[in-house]
């Protein structure tokens, strides 16, 4: 992950801490201040915004040298970038697919898929996504009775 | 209490049966470096969702006491810490190692994770349910200081930045605040998303944190391969007694340290294993043998970090207060089973409470033989390819996140805090606070609403009753008491 300075650090959370006071104010104020929906958010959305302005301040105190962002390791290699990719690509396939697809179809696809963005071989990689799948649904679907998405190929099994 | 019944409960055989997994699991995690005990609690709650509370709450004690002993074997092999808790003394153990005492370290570290764990749970066991009777008498202002005195605690102990942990703590506490509100019903921070309106999945949450954070940093580390292990020969447990009886006082003190920093919120094993360590070189006779292989210090810190393990349940079961991320993660489950944590939870479900102490004297003695077992598989275990890991425990992240609630919009949740949590690490920001901040804020909130309008808006009322005046005053001392230190250092320097 990108390591930044504090400053941007300080002007991220002083920016949330900022919207969330902000937004605290549109809230329908009932009975006294202090036990209306917006005190506590309000109170934390200050919070924030001091502790950003003093993240800030403290990074310019130090007078840091580092600059403002660093570019981490592994987006110089190729292979690491696809396995960071990976993970949340695996995340939103898996959450727009499945319910199409049903989770056996979906697991085998994502498992496959992250295996070979990690550099498994295809044949590795389609033995431990059958294994693992019929794993998963061994566990949860016919030992804790989870009603996970439902698709062809749980279709054939019933 | 019914120890009695308790044991039964415990004692039956699917419960057993899920211990011992829960068990293996954790050896396993454990082991594996840069996998985190809290990882691996945060990876089994979506199974627990599923089962009662005994075993549920039985699998997340086992598993973390078993992975944070498991820590120490790629520690003693490859000077790597399997969890953060075992990095205090990693280079100690692997330098022994290198001697040819490879056995005599892990036996060290077996020996000292059974006798710290059994010691936390003993203090557990007996300090919870005299601390539970004082509390039965709290109101809603002691809670709401009790949980700021939390708060300040993890964010102050946790981190080398306080200003990073209260960032963090706060944005916890923001997190909780997503949903309706508790007092008039009114959405905040929902977008007019109606999967938000309940709040923030606390399960998501931690398996966005814990897991897929955590996954995210091996994935971008997938080439640094590790070297091979050394092969453990011999018979280990004996190996390290002569140590433990020539440092059983230092063992004690060890378990005093993991225990007392594991009942202070926020101060988990991995401070523990550092404080324990720093403290047994303060009083050593031969403090210049510390970091040439030395054993002592070893023996102080292996019990320490699991000692820690039975503190940080004490104020998680009494106050509702979890004494570091593994409790936080017990509090959500214990939540999720319908189970208040609270004084109130020893008279209303004391037989869970009761089966909860004897699994973790249970855990703590199948520590040896399963870790004995978790030594001489060491070597397989370091050896299996990460490139197949990590698809493995992702798939499993998602599928459980996924299956709590049969909600896609979880998986948004586990990755957006996936990357947070990253982002966060990667920068300094600890994460443990603002997983206490997201447990904790709704008990800020509900005790602070609920001792405004009993006192008609008089804040006088926070410290009227003496205890609460007492608590107030401990957590303005928290806060006041080190930038006054510091000031008063600076003004006598110049």
């Amino acid at each position: 992950m990108l390591k930044v300075s504090d400053v941007w650090s300080g002007l991220a959370v002083a920016g949330l801490g900022l919207g969330i006071f902000a937004r605290a104010q549109s809230f329908v104020t009932v009975g006294a201040p202090a036990v209306s929906p917006s005190f506590y958010p309000g109170l934390i959305g200050l919070v924030l915004t001091a502790c950003g302005i003093g993240l800030i301040v403290a990074a310019f105190r130090r007078a840091e040298v580092r600059p403002l962002a660093e570019m981490p390791g592994w987006l110089k290699r190729p292979g690491n970038i696809v396995a960071v990719l990976s993970v949340p690509v695996a995340i939103v396939v898996y959450g727009l697919a499945s319910p199409d697809l049903g989770f056996l179809a979906t697991s085998l696809l994502v498992m496959f898929g992250l295996l070979v963005a990690f550099r498994v071989s295809l044949l590795w990689s389609v033995a431990v996504a059958v294994l693992l799948s019929a794993l998963l649904y061994v566990v949860f679907v016919v030992l804790m009775r989870v009603p996970l998405p439902a698709g062809v190929i749980e279709g054939w099994l019933r | 209490m019914n120890f009695l019944h308790a044991i039964q409960t415990v004692f039956e055989p699917s419960t057993l049966l899920i211990i011992v997994a829960s068990a293996l699991f954790g050896l396993f995690v454990g082991s594996m470096p840069g996998l985190t005990a809290t990882m691996a609690a945060a990876l089994l709650v979506p199974l627990t969702f599923y089962m009662d509370p005994v075993p549920a709450i039985g699998a997340i004690v086992t598993c973390s006491a078993m992975s944070i002993f498991a820590g120490d074997i790629p520690g003693a092999l490859l000077r790597i810490p399997g969890t953060p808790a075992s990095a205090a003394y990693v280079s100690e153990a692997y330098q022994l190692g290198r001697k040819g005492e490879l056995s005599k370290v892990l036996s060290v570290n077996l020996i000292g994770s059974a006798v710290g764990g059994l010691f936390g749970a003993v203090v557990l066991i007996f300090l919870a349910p005299q601390l539970a009777r004082v509390a039965l008498n709290f109101s809603s202002y002691e809670y709401f200081w009790l949980a700021l005195i939390g708060l300040s605690a993890a964010t102050l102990v946790s981190t080398a930045s306080p200003l990073k942990g209260l960032t963090a703590l706060f944005i916890g506490l923001f997190l909780a605040t997503i949903g309706l509100d508790v007092v008039t019903g009114m959405p905040r921070y929902t977008f007019g998303l109606i999967d938000l309106m309940g709040g923030v999945s606390l399960i998501a949450a931690l398996i966005g944190l814990f897991a897929i954070a955590e996954l995210f940093r091996k994935a971008a580390t997938i080439d640094e391969n590790l070297p091979p292990p050394e092969q453990v020969r011999g018979a280990v447990l004996p190996a390290g007694l002569s140590a433990i009886v020539q440092y059983r006082w230092g063992a004690l003190r060890g378990c005093t340290i993991g225990t007392f920093l594991g009942i202070l919120p926020g101060a988990g094993a991995d401070i523990a294993g550092w404080i324990a360590y720093a403290v047994s070189r303060r009083f050593s006779r031969t403090p210049e043998k510390f970091g040439t292989g030395h054993i002592e210090g070893v023996v102080d810190a292996s019990a320490s970090n699991n000692a820690s393990l039975g503190g940080a349940y004490v104020p998680a079961l009494v106050f509702g207060i979890p004494g570091d991320s593994i409790t936080a993660i017990v509090i959500g489950v214990l939540l999720i089973k319908g189970m208040n944590p609270g004084p109130t939870v020893f008279t209303q479900s004391g037989d869970i409470v009761s089966a909860i102490f004897v699994v973790f004297i249970l855990a703590n003695l199948l520590l040896i033989p399963l870790g004995l077992l978790a030594i001489r598989l060491a070597r397989n275990v370091l050896t299996i390819n990460q490139r197949i890991l990590l698809p493995v425990i992702l798939m499993f992240s998602i599928v459980g996140a996924f299956a709590v609630n049969n909600a896609v919009f979880d998986l948004w949740i586990i990755l957006a805090l996936g990357i947070v949590g990253w982002f966060m690490e990667e920068n300094g920001f600890p994460i443990a606070p603002m997983v206490l901040g997201l447990v904790l804020g709704k008990v800020v909130e509900e005790s602070f609403t609920n001792s405004m309008i009993k006192a008609g808006g008089n804040l006088t009322a926070f410290v009227d009753r003496p205890v609460a005046g007492t608590l107030a005053a401990v957590f303005f001392a928290i806060w006041l008491i080190p930038p006054l230190i510091r000031l008063a250092r600076r003004v006598r320097r110049t």
